[in-house]
């Protein structure tokens, strides 16, 4: 089931698919969503306790997809790889990325439109869609990573 | 939150045992409570009732051991036949005193407006309670037959007490005295002064004041009316009284009132001759014939 969480700042709406969200990070009175499979950060300026209700109440079925760890970080439990206690590093990995370089966008809009019948189809060699490997390590708490150690062992 | 702790998001919350324990503790500590204060107000109604028991002792108790006249007010050397007041002039230490004793009387309590006008059978009288300089009130409790005229003992001075129950007559010192209730019950008269001597010892006093001091004392069952015709203080009055052998003497009113009461001359009683408009409040001991 897909689920979206929608995160208004200011005048702008942003809108994640559940699954597409790494984790999301405090930095103090902001909050930094990863986004799986990419470099790409988009920051609220809203602290991590408001995203957590917004999860919350925004997504009924896959809510518990989300853990958090500490006051400072919130992870998704489907993208966990290694829990390092003695170390106390948490590393995440998001094996199917869809980093999409496409010359498409090295057109004005333009010229878009005169060719898009070129470029829109996926077998079209102008898109090349690459496998991205992308590994996170965090850091918590040993106790905050013994008790998401077995958390994710009840799983 | 703590960095040590984790969240699921979504998850159902656990049941906040917290409260249910904190809701327990509480429940705890209130019935502790009430247990101490149920034991505390045990102990304290065991306390209480000895106290009670303790202080009824206290009640109870006189300070001085009240001495009746036997039989009829006063045993004396009259004969039957004649009521004999003997009047005794003597010196003593030095001071100039005056007895009187009574023969076969019987002595009465009255206020002023209640006294005959013209009796026949009176043979002696005295004033008896002091009176207020203020209020012209009587100080100290004061009973005539039965009716209670002031009640309370106003100070430690006035803790003497003479009552007089049917053919009685008690002389005593005590702040509550279960002779004030007998003298209302059986319609007898009380009245407070100066102890002056008590159970054959004499008091002492602070006052330095000197006046013309009058007792109502017992002695071996006679009633006698002493007098100092010089000015003495209280604690020499008290010595002199002692000096006579009383058991028990409490005050009558004293000073230079020499008007003011009455005694038989040889033809007839003189009552009360003060010019002035009297104090009603006004009160004598009334010696009359048997």
């Amino acid at each position: 089931m897909i689920e979206f969480l929608t995160i208004k700042s200011g005048a702008k709406l942003f809108r994640f698919e559940h699954n597409d969200i790494l984790y999301i990070e405090a930095a103090k009175n902001y909050s930094d969503v990863h986004i799986a499979g990419s470099n790409k950060i988009d920051t609220f300026s809203i602290q991590i306790g408001e995203i957590a209700d917004y999860i919350r109440s925004q997504l009924k079925q896959t809510a518990s997809s989300f853990i958090r760890v500490g006051k400072s970080l919130i992870i998704n439990r489907n993208y966990v790889q290694c829990i390092d206690v003695s170390n106390g590093k948490l590393e995440l990995y998001c094996g199917v990325g869809r980093a999409i370089e496409c010359d498409v966008f090295k057109y004005s809009s333009n010229d878009y439109d005169k060719d898009r019948k070129k470029y829109r189809t996926e077998t079209s060699p102008e898109y090349q869609m690459r496998n991205t490997n992308i590994k996170i390590e965090l850091s918590a708490s040993r106790e905050a990573l013994i008790k998401l150690r077995d958390e994710l062992l009840e799983d | 939150m703590k960095d040590t702790d984790i969240e699921v998001l979504g998850s159902k919350p656990k049941p906040d045992n917290s409260g249910k324990r904190r809701t327990a503790l509480l429940v705890v500590i209130l019935v502790l409570i009430a247990a101490i204060v149920v034991v505390l107000i045990l102990l304290l109604r065991q306390n209480g009732a000895d106290a009670e028991i303790v202080q009824q002792d206290v009640d109870n108790k006189e300070e001085s051991i009240p001495v009746e006249g036997s039989g009829d007010i006063a045993t004396g050397q009259p004969t039957a036949d004649t009521a004999d007041f003997r009047c005794i002039d003597t010196i003593i230490e030095g001071v100039k005193i005056r007895i009187f004793e009574s023969g076969n009387t019987a002595v009465s309590l009255a206020m002023y407006n209640e006294i005959d006008t013209n009796p026949t059978d009176v043979v002696f009288a005295t004033q008896a309670a002091n009176i207020r300089a203020d209020n012209h009130n009587v100080i100290g409790d004061f009973v005539i037959n039965g009716e209670v005229k002031v009640k309370g003992c106003p100070n430690d001075m006035y803790r003497g007490f003479c009552a007089l129950l049917a053919d009685k007559l008690i002389i005593g010192k005590a702040e509550k005295t279960t002779f004030l209730d007998s003298a209302i019950i059986k319609n007898g008269s009380f009245y407070r002064h100066c102890a002056y001597v008590t159970g054959g010892a004499p008091e002492q006093f602070d006052d330095p004041k000197e006046a013309i001091r009058r007792a109502l004392c017992l002695k071996g069952g006679k009633v006698l009316v002493v007098e100092s015709v010089d000015i003495v203080t209280l604690s020499n009055f008290a010595q002199i009284l002692h000096r006579l052998n009383v058991d028990n003497a409490v005050g009558l009113m004293g000073g230079k009132n020499l008007d003011e009461w009455y005694r038989t001359d040889s033809s007839r009683t003189v009552l009360y001759q003060n010019p002035y408009e009297p104090n009603l409040n006004r009160n004598y001991l009334i010696f009359r014939k048997k």
